[in-house]
């Protein structure tokens, strides 16, 4: 007999009744959300600035004048100065400085940025590169994160929830920011 | 004021080394206009032996317990510990109807003070500085207080009972709801670290200039006692039913 | 060496026991600042535990649904009975790919199976990226609590070790210098790992997936960057549906640190392109536990440590005392499952004060299951003789109205005639450091005889 059916047999014998899974809960959260979730990034060490579809780009581009190595995953925010070819293990994927994406739905209570694969092109983008700029439209900010998840309808291969630059408290509590990824994150409201 | 018969229930270390804190919470509830008697023929209600995992061991302990206590409207005990472990554990295979009748009808001290005779206001002084310990089976498992785990609003029935005695100047503490370190037979199966968590406890009274320590539980203010009268530290504990009772310092 | 004989040990430095309480004071309170958020706190509790419990009593069927969807997703799925097949399972994946470099992101399953042991005794590398982890691993210590693993260490500590390992400055304490080296010294171990092993907090049965969440971002410059990604989950550790995540998401990070979510909650549903990816389920005694009816709850557990920073035990003993991979209250009900013997001073090492019940956020009652684990070893007959005997002799007395008034009598007695130095003296554990409480004249019982009936 195998592992799995020894397992599952093992489970199965107990014959244990099931109890009843609750429905899925809805909290709401009066007040203004915008304000809530650039508080939640900004406890959190993110730095938020507010961006017009229109002067995107240059909001950007005056943020990213110390760095020379540059990632644009947005179409519409044409300013990369590397190509995906440089951004392979074996050449300068190392070195990359900004990466920019846009995020989708995020949580007001916590800042946090749903972050679909097909919005970075490269997983490992949004940990490697030194400073990680993320753009959001104002309109896609919900209260909490029920209403997040419920706003998620295609599951990608992978996705993430990003609320701040890499941190870590891990010596003696004291809060270091920047530990393996991002030491920096700014967010783009629009 | 109450209709019915009460039953004092008093824990075994109150009865052989703290029989005043027995006389206080008899004394109190005659005052209060309760009927109370004392079934003569009590021990104990079994909770160091249950906690050290012998509860088997006491069925002729609760069935003692049940026989003392039936035919009681209301059983009070000046115990959290004491008052819980019965709610939660006394069983009867004799009796079992007449043990769950117990069980439901018998009530911690404060709990009876507050939710049962709804007291509003007591006519006794104690001018000093007191620091309250929630013991825990009181505060956690009674719920006389809110614990501050959890997210509820504030409310502590005994702290209530406390601000009616005129005179008396609560104190805050760091931790307002920390173990003492007592925990029944933990007390000497981990010495150490008992002792340690009392040091604890006492000292952040003492930080916040107490001259007593009350609570509900006397185990806790014995063990705290213990510690202080060893080291010589200028603060005193007394039980909760004494100073409602006005008995001085 | 029991839990008692530890913490006595532990004891013995004050100011170092001090600190280690004040620290996980202060975690616990910045949980209670971030739940103090959320009016409807208490009723996501309940709603994590109610979910938890569907899960448990019907783990075979989520488990099952589970498999289906991730192998449909492209994700290897491999069952493990053990702590020792679960290790070979990941030998047996290494060894196909003639794999050398590994990096492994925090897994307390992992710590449970002895998998870096198993892999160093088969001459692999393993690396253990969290910041915390590294640090034990230099020390060649085991984590000593779930979520902060190097917490029981001083930075001055730390700067030694990383003093000895990555030559950094000598009596160089500075927090943000010592990451800053450990963050260059990963860097170069991320990016030529062949294999990146990370733990699991939640998989979902629902669509196949999994989530790890981490402050780092160490798991995710693992797995992102090697060719093979191997994750392991304790068969308890799935929820029902995609959307059960909004519940757990906002309860998991503000009991373990207050953070109201951790940086990165990353989840997994499909390998990238050209990386293997696999999942091992393993049950090593979950199965066990889910068949004892007065324990099953503990399966809930979320690992969050909300109740080890609670715990005024675990606070003034640390994470060592307790013998076991998870230690403290959590620790102590789960333990004595896998080894009943070996742990069985752990339900013991409690005044069952109940705080751990109440901040855990799945609403498993911790403290009544350390009561019920005291009645198994004291009906395995597990307890100690000196102990058993004193028990049924106090059984005996409590029973007997005239047995405990003769008893008592004698007690107060000894008590007053005794020398102080017979009864205040190291061989009465109560009396080693406590006074012992001056005797009446009269019990209550004698009071109310003469003063009442």
């Amino acid at each position: 007999m195998s592992s799995k059916s020894n397992i599952l047999n093992r489970i199965k014998a107990l014959k244990l009744e099931a109890t009843p899974l609750p429905e899925l809960p809805t909290f709401d959260h009066d007040g203004d959300l915008v304000a809530r979730f650039r508080q939640s990034l900004e406890a959190n060490h993110v730095t938020v600035v507010d961006a017009t579809d229109a002067d995107l780009t240059e909001t950007l581009q005056q943020r990213l004048a110390d760095y020379s190595n540059i990632y644009s995953c947005i179409d519409e925010v044409p300013i990369s100065t590397m190509n995906p070819e440089d951004l392979q293990k074996d050449t300068q994927l190392d070195q990359v400085e900004a990466v920019i994406v846009r995020g989708e739905v995020a949580a007001s209570e916590n800042g946090a940025i749903w972050l679909p694969e097909e919005n970075v092109e490269q997983r490992i983008l949004s940990f490697i590169t030194l400073h990680f700029f993320v753009v959001v439209q104002k309109s896609n900010i919900v209260a909490n994160m029920h209403q997040a998840y419920a706003r998620i309808q295609n599951i990608p291969g992978f996705g993430l929830f990003v609320a701040g630059p890499s941190k870590t408290a891990d010596i003696e509590q004291s809060l270091v920011i920047g530990a393996h990824g991002p030491k920096k994150m700014t967010v783009v409201l629009v | 004021m109450v209709e019915g018969k009460v039953g004092l229930f008093i824990p075994c270390y109150i009865d052989q080394f703290y029989p005043q804190v027995g006389i206080a919470t008899l004394e109190l509830l005659e005052k209060l206009g309760c009927d109370v008697h004392y079934p003569a023929n009590q021990t104990c209600c079994g909770q160091p032996t249950d906690n050290s995992g012998y509860a088997k061991e006491n069925a002729a302990i609760d069935e003692l317990f049940v026989d003392n206590f039936s035919g009681y409207d209301y059983i009070v005990c000046p115990s959290g510990s004491c008052s819980l472990h019965i709610k939660d554990h006394l069983h009867s295979a004799q009796h079992p109807e007449q043990a769950t009748t117990v069980r439901q009808r018998t009530y911690e001290l404060v709990e009876f003070l507050t939710d049962v005779l709804k007291i509003k206001n007591l006519e006794t002084s104690f001018p000093h500085k007191v620091g309250y310990h929630a013991s825990c089976h009181g505060l956690r498992g009674l719920r006389l207080g809110s614990s501050t785990e959890r997210n509820v609003a504030p409310f502590s029935k005994s702290e209530d009972l406390l601000k009616m005695v005129k005179n008396i100047e609560l104190v805050n503490l760091d931790m307002t709801t920390e173990c003492c370190g007592f925990g029944g037979t933990f007390a000497v199966l981990e010495e150490a670290l008992s002792v340690k968590m009392g040091k604890d406890r006492v000292a952040d009274h003492l930080r916040h200039e107490a001259e007593v320590i009350t609570g509900n539980d006397m185990s806790c203010l014995m063990h705290m006692e213990g510690i202080i009268n060893r080291n010589g530290l200028p603060i005193k504990v007394k039980h909760i039913a004494e100073i409602l009772n006005g008995t001085a310092l | 060496m029991s839990h008692a004989e530890k913490t006595a040990e532990f004891l013995k430095d004050e100011a170092k026991t001090n600190w280690h309480n004040e620290t996980l004071w202060w975690v616990r309170s910045k949980r209670d600042l971030s739940s103090k958020l959320i009016p409807e706190w208490e009723e996501l509790r309940e709603l994590a535990s109610s979910v938890k419990n569907n899960v448990m009593s019907q783990l075979d069927v989520y488990l099952e649904q589970f498999e289906q969807n991730a192998l449909a997703n492209g994700i290897n799925v491999h069952w493990a009975e053990t702590g020792e097949e679960h290790n070979q399972i990941v030998q047996s994946i290494l060894d196909k790919h003639n794999a050398q470099r590994i990096v492994k992101s925090k897994s307390i399953l992992t710590e449970e199976c002895h998998l870096n042991e198993h892999l160093e005794k088969t001459g692999f590398e393993v690396v253990d990226t969290d910041l915390g982890e590294r640090i034990v691993q230099f020390a060649k210590q085991p984590p000593s609590h779930i979520v902060l693993p190097a917490i029981h260490m001083k930075k001055e500590e730390i700067s030694e070790l990383f003093h000895e390992h990555l030559h950094t400055e000598e009596g160089n304490n500075d927090p943000q210098y010592l990451t800053e080296a450990a963050r260059n010294h990963l860097r170069e171990k991320f990016l030529k790992a062949d294999i990146a092993i990370t733990g699991v907090n939640f998989g979902i049965a629902e669509t196949g997936g999994f989530v790890v969440c981490t402050n780092e971002g160490n798991a995710d410059m693992g797995v992102h960057l090697a060719p093979v990604h191997i994750a392991c989950m304790g068969i308890e550790k799935l929820i029902p549906r995609f959307q059960d995540l909004g519940i757990f998401t906002r309860l998991l990070a503000r009991s373990a640190t207050g953070q109201p979510i951790t940086n990165y909650t990353s989840h997994f549903h499909k390998p990238r392109e050209g990386q293997e990816m696999h999942i091992i389920l393993v049950d090593n005694g979950r199965a066990k536990q889910l068949g004892r009816e007065q324990f099953r709850d503990s399966l809930k557990c979320i690992r969050c440590g909300a109740c080890m920073n609670t715990c005024p035990i675990y606070r003034r003993s640390g994470g060592y005392s307790y013998g076991s991979t998870v230690p403290g209250p959590i620790g102590s009900i789960l333990s004595p499952g896998f080894d009943l013997k070996k742990h069985k001073s752990l339900p013991f090492a409690s005044t069952l004060c109940g705080s751990c019940s109440d901040v855990c956020p799945v609403k498993i009652n911790i403290h009544e299951q350390l009561y019920e684990w005291r009645q198994v070893i004291a009906r395995e007959g597990l307890d100690d003789l000196p102990k058993r005997f004193s028990m049924k002799i106090a059984g005996q007395v409590l029973a007997s109205p005239k047995l405990y008034f003769t008893m008592g009598k004698m007690a107060r007695f000894s008590l007053k005639t005794l020398p102080k130095a017979l009864i205040n003296n190291p061989l009465n554990a109560w009396g080693k450091q406590r006074d012992l409480p001056e005797p009446p004249k009269e019990s209550f019982k004698e009071w109310y005889k003469k003063n009442r009936s």
